[in-house]
């Protein structure tokens, strides 16, 4: 899942940005409000991160120009004004939800899973595609209750596949969401790790879930036949 | 020559070739009949595809900035982890990735860094031919953290965005005699180490 951090303080930036990462997900940071707007259009990200007090375009601004282009993504806003009208301010131009400076990281990592939770219903703790299971709190995948070790790298990539089942997937989009990656890697590197999780996921199985889509990327899905 | 008007040069360089190349395809295929002008237009699509490819990169590039955000970093679990998340892609090429990385800890962004190291790995096995070595070293040396990276990536483009992110990362970066790239760290002598290093250790304060 992908992140995007918008605070100017770089240091504090630095450590949500870290916390984030060590829990896997993929993060973005702007340092300021002209930067946050842009990027929060122009990529799709699965939460906002924002603080209020921001240079060359408030937090507050970025909210209102932000929301009729993006109405279901959500916000957490981070504010050092302590005033309950302050709050209120913030979540009725958009935010779904403040956290007061200073805060702990722990705070902030559940509020983040509330948010994710609550944000979007492909974003449930458990995602299932046919009798694939997987539990991203717990960390685990099973398929028809065979437990499946999967690597973290795996583990996210396997995740995004299921979040996003039935669609088709192009290795552009799993590069750019589940490494964090806005370029063409130079080697095969997604084709790879697909073989990989085919072999923990499907081998053994009477049915595949990860499809190749030719001239396209991927696509997993409980259909049986192959994807053309 | 200063890092910006590097990285201009670089940039106008590596977009002019595929724009010229369109050009030139475009212009010998008016003089052409129908079947010249549809093989042009297929190769006008190659390298505007080129081109995006490019452009991206000049983007990554920009979007670096200029500010260096270095905080203390156990460098060895991140790239094994580096490491390891490449070598699935290694075999796959027949390149034999090699490492020895010493137990140190170092000045440095840690999400540039793995950033680089990513950059860096993927362009080294693509460009490996199959039975090739690729070589990462990470030793203390006097007061420094060196990172050394064999042998140097040769596409021009993403040579000079590995430099650049390992540079934003908190390296002086050279090329070695022998080829290789060379990424000098401080390293951590003990009081440089932030109050506050771990995400989830006490209060987040913002200035």
């Amino acid at each position: 899942m992908r992140i995007l951090v918008v605070e100017d303080d770089a240091a504090l930036a630095s450590y949500i940005r870290k916390g984030l990462e060590s829990e896997h997900y993929a993060v973005d940071v702007a340092l300021d409000g002209a930067q946050g707007v842009a990027m929060a259009c122009g990529v799709d990200y699965d939460l906002l991160i924002l603080d209020l007090n921001l240079p060359k375009m408030d937090g507050i601004s970025l909210l209102r120009e932000l929301r009729p282009e993006k109405p279901q993504l959500p916000v957490l806003v981070l504010t050092a004004r302590p005033r309950v009208e302050d709050r209120i301010h913030a979540l009725d131009s958009g935010a779904d939800d403040c956290i007061n400076k200073p805060f702990s990281y722990s705070e902030l990592s559940a509020r983040v899973r509330a948010l994710l939770r609550r944000g979007r219903p492909s974003v449930e703790s458990v995602l299932q595609v046919g009798d694939l299971h997987l539990d991203r709190v717990e960390r685990k995948v099973e398929r028809k209750g065979r437990q499946i070790e999967l690597t973290a790298k795996e583990f996210a990539l396997l995740e995004y596949l299921m979040r996003n089942a039935g669609r088709r997937i192009t290795r552009s989009m799993i590069i750019e969401h589940v490494w964090n990656i806005n370029f063409d890697t130079n080697t095969n590197i997604v084709d790879v790790y697909i073989n990989y999780l085919r072999k923990k996921v499907d081998e053994g199985s009477p049915s595949r879930l990860i499809h190749t889509v030719r001239g396209v990327g991927y696509e997993l899905s409980d259909r049986h036949n192959e994807v053309a | 020559m200063n890092a910006e008007t590097n990285y201009l040069n670089e940039a106008f360089h590596t977009l002019s070739q595929p724009v010229m190349a369109m050009r030139a395809t475009l212009e010998l295929a008016l003089e052409g009949d129908g079947t010249d002008a549809r093989q042009a237009l297929g190769e006008t699509l190659l390298l505007l595809e080129q081109l995006t490819r490019d452009l991206a990169l000049v983007r990554e590039m920009a979007g670096l900035g200029n500010v260096i955000d270095r905080s203390v970093c156990a460098a060895e679990p991140l790239l094994w982890e580096c490491i390891e998340e490449m070598q699935p892609v290694a075999q796959a090429g027949r390149v034999k990735l090699h490492a020895s990385v010493a137990t140190v800890k170092m000045l440095c962004c840690e999400s540039l860094l793995r950033r680089a190291l990513f950059v860096v790995l993927d362009t080294l096995i693509a460009e490996a031919t199959p039975g090739s070595e690729v070589y990462v070293q990470l030793a203390a040396d006097d007061g420094t953290t060196r990172l050394e990276l064999r042998p140097a990536p040769m596409e021009r483009m993403r040579a000079h965005l590995c430099c650049r992110l390992l540079e934003h990362a908190g390296a002086s970066v050279s090329h070695a005699a022998d080829g290789g790239v060379v990424a000098v760290f401080r390293s951590e002598t003990g009081r440089q180490i932030p109050a506050n290093t771990s995400v989830d250790e006490g209060l987040l304060t913002t200035g």
